[in-house]
């Protein structure tokens, strides 16, 4: 689940209706964000629910070169990603081909920060002007990250969601719980409203629905449901600022997820581990869990979380000076980013670069 | 693309690319109010009189309509009277290195090439003296020359990528027609000169897009220093031109040059002492219901959304972003909420967009409704224009300036605050 700001539930879901509408044509959505690590959680979003292309572009002819290219085969959304500030000849090719975008045959979106917003909208007029949607994101500067709701993710005809709906979700719950009979419906229910306070940064009032939950899935038997509210009381723990009360929460979550046979859940248990380790100090500890949730995601071919999971090691190894391993472990993250087009490709190779440059000798 | 019947094909429909074919010009076009009517009536008319091969500029604001008014003209000029070279320099030419020698390179080869699409044969020593002065400017060898001919690729296709795409190409040509360039233009009036006398027609050249130049010394230098050049080709053209440059004091100078500068005016919505303007206002509603079903609108909501933009392209994509507004709230008519949603996003963007000095200007502009710049280096009005910031509008009255509407409500504020 990407993270994202409470206050861009709104904004990002008319930007993913919007795609959905434009599906199968072409458009010029553009995206300001100020943040690269923010914009690879909108990216991450995106990705959930179309199938994209990144295109990463450092100058002009760069970028008329790709959008006069052959049309993609099996490509939902075309992403651009541009330098915070944009040189005139991006500035002169966005608003000399910004045709292309619709000539395309699927919807683009430009990701843009907000300083490349502003010369765009006073440099490039036409390319601002013949655009559809634009979407200025707040992004998690203050700090706060909230995690979205799966209904984000989910197909636009199946759910939505935005803060006014959020609330009105709330209240739906609260007055379901009083009606609801079947206890599975009603741990659900409550869980469902767990996850809406962690959204409203509410963390205490969730783990008490998430509590209840718990006890309804423990009375009932239900040892998957009681796994998925030990690993959300962990989050919620994390969000609080606890690690250590988080890390009991996994280890419960995880042993249930190994008693039932559910790898994948196995491995999102151990990565969660690793995290809060790394967050109490204890890099050594993490490197443990990173290594066996990377077992897990090669075993059940999971690419992404192999190397989100290299990638959290690297970093994890960096921490303790182990710099030749730390470098090994990034670059073979960079590589499965590159396969696999993610999001986090940018960041890690610039990591990776500046570790390698702490090497060079002077 | 039929009129849309919901609001998720309405917000495909709402695009607004320049009209171009006959289809596209039956199903969307709407004529302009008699107050700011087309200037293409006159335009053509005066084409098909004049015993001169005069020189036009076409000015307008973006996104009024330039480039569907131009296609207009083509499809209205006697095609047994008249060959038409109609062409947008970003088609052929690079807009962030562009320069007037690759300029008439471009439009001699865009003769050519329409001459030998349309058969008309070329005189064998006007033709063979014409590719080899291009390939002695452009550096292209004579086996480069072969092996393109053979490629299945005109020549001069050829030419006008290696001009696009070559730094090092434009470099040369720019050194060799440094003192050549009437030599250029002498090969270019033989062409004309020949290929109207083979087929009995007259050409008629328009050059789009001129206008996109978005450095304002790239524009200054392509009309202010070489405007005595642009009216030497020997057939009629018409070039369109930054309106903003149009408010340089240099301009006069450059328009005496031409035969005549036509205007494409915004139409405005309300007069200058801020009345509302029916046949304005009719105008846009019909732009948007050609493209969408009336029932898709709650009453009133078109009005507010037209006086609110006042200009094409905004009051489109402020209709285009309520649609979505609507789609998303799972309505099916777009009610006042998404109009204000719309119209407030993009005030706010323009809000942090504009610097004080912007916004002076702009208050003096909608207190005097005038817009000119204090000297030829001042830049402001010019980037006001530019950006759409501040609009020229023309009624019965004459032609004012006024702030784009969508800033109104932004005006007491920054007044408060000067």
């Amino acid at each position: 689940m990407a993270q994202i700001s409470i206050d861009d539930l709104d904004e990002v879901e008319l930007m993913l209706t919007e795609l959905e509408i434009s599906k199968g044509k072409g458009n010029l959505v553009i995206c300001v964000v100020a943040s690269p690590a923010y914009r690879s959680k909108i990216i991450q979003l995106i990705q959930d629910r179309f199938s994209t292309k990144i295109t990463q572009i450092e100058d002009g002819d760069t970028l008329i070169y790709d959008l006069k290219g052959k049309k993609l085969e099996g490509v939902d959304v075309s992403l651009w990603i541009f330098p915070e500030s944009l040189p005139n000849d991006i500035i002169e090719a966005l608003n000399n081909f910004r045709e292309f975008f619709y000539q395309a045959g699927i919807p683009s979106i430009v990701f843009l920060s907000p300083s490349a917003l502003h010369q765009a909208i006073s440099l490039a007029p036409d390319f601002w002007r013949y655009r559809g949607g634009f979407h200025v994101l707040k992004g998690d500067e203050t700090g706060k990250a909230y995690q979205a709701v799966e209904a984000l993710s989910t197909p636009l005809s199946m759910s939505y969601q935005s803060k006014e709906e959020l609330l009105r979700r709330k209240r739906i719950n609260e007055y379901l719980l009083e009606k609801i009979k079947d206890k599975k419906d009603m741990s659900n229910s409550l869980s469902e409203l767990g996850s809406i306070h962690l959204l409203l940064a509410e963390p205490r009032k969730a783990i008490e629905y998430y509590e209840q939950a718990l006890k309804i899935s423990r009375e009932i038997g239900d040892r998957r449901g009681e796994g998925s509210d030990l690993g959300n009381l962990g989050s919620a723990y994390s969000h609080l600022g606890e690690p250590r009360k988080a890390i009991q929460y996994y280890e419960q979550a995880l042993k249930i997820s190994r008693e039932i046979g559910d790898r994948r859940g196995e491995g999102n248990h151990l990565g969660n581990l690793g995290l809060a380790y790394s967050d109490l100090g204890e890099p050594r500890k993490a490197i443990q869990y990173y290594e066996q949730a990377l077992k897990i995601s090669r075993e059940i071919g999971d690419r992404r979380g192999e190397g989100n999971r290299l990638g959290k090691l690297g970093i994890a190894f960096y921490g303790l000076s182990r710099r030749q391993e730390a470098i090994k472990s990034m670059e073979d993250a960079v590589k499965i980013f590159e396969q696999i087009e993610s999001p986090n490709l940018i960041s890690a190779k610039k990591t990776l670069a500046k570790w390698k440059e702490a090497e060079t000798p002077k | 693309m039929p009129r849309a019947e919901n609001l998720k094909d309405a917000y495909n429909n709402l695009y607004v690319e320049p009209l171009k074919k006959a289809q596209e010009f039956k199903e969307f076009y709407v004529e302009r109010p008699d107050s700011a009517s087309s200037p293409i009536g006159e335009l053509k008319d005066r084409i098909e009189i004049s015993n001169r091969k005069e020189k036009y500029l076409f000015l307008g604001f973006r996104g009024s309509g330039k480039s569907t008014e131009l296609n207009r003209l083509e499809a209205a000029l006697d095609e047994d009277r008249f060959l038409i070279v109609n062409y947008s320099i970003r088609e052929d030419l690079n807009m962030s290195d562009f320069d007037f020698k690759e300029f008439f390179v471009s439009m001699a080869l865009k003769i050519y090439d329409m001459a030998r699409s349309e058969s008309i044969p070329i005189q064998q020593d006007i033709e063979k003296d014409f590719q080899e002065f291009i390939k002695r400017v452009t550096k292209v060898t004579e086996e480069e020359f072969t092996s393109i001919t053979s490629g299945g690729i005109s020549w001069s296709q050829i030419i006008l990528l290696k001009i696009n795409r070559e730094a090092k190409t434009r470099e040369y040509l720019r050194t060799e027609l440094d003192l050549k360039i009437s030599d250029l233009i002498l090969r270019l009036n033989w062409l004309i000169l020949d290929i109207e006398d083979k087929s009995g027609k007259q050409i008629v050249v328009i050059v789009d897009d001129l206008d996109k130049l978005t450095r304002g010394q790239q524009s200054e230098d392509f009309f202010y220093k070489n405007y005595g050049l642009l009216v030497q080709p020997d057939c009629f053209i018409v070039y369109t031109f930054p309106i903003p440059l149009a408010f340089h004091p240099s301009y006069e100078s450059v328009r005496q040059a031409f035969n005549w500068d036509v205007v494409l005016l915004q139409i405005p919505v309300k007069d200058r002492q801020g009345n509302e303007d029916p046949e304005g206002i009719e105008f846009y509603r019909q732009v948007v219901l050609r493209r969408m079903n009336q029932d898709l609108l709650e009453d009133k909501i078109l009005e507010k959304a037209i006086v609110s933009t006042g200009k094409l392209s905004e009051f489109v994509e402020i209709m285009r972003d309520s649609s979505l507004n609507a789609f998303r709230m799972r309505r099916k008519q777009i009610i006042e909420d998404d109009v204000e949603i719309a119209l407030d996003k993009l005030r706010t963007m323009y809000d942090r967009t504009l610097t004080e000095a912007h916004k002076k200007k702009l208050l003096e502009i909608h207190s005097c409704h005038e817009a000119r710049d204090e000297g030829p280096d001042s830049t402001i009005i010019r980037e006001l224009l530019f950006s759409l910031s501040a609009v020229e509008y023309k009624d019965r009255e004459g032609r004012w300036c006024e702030i784009d509407p969508l800033l109104m409500p932004l005006a007491e504020k920054w007044r408060k605050s000067q």
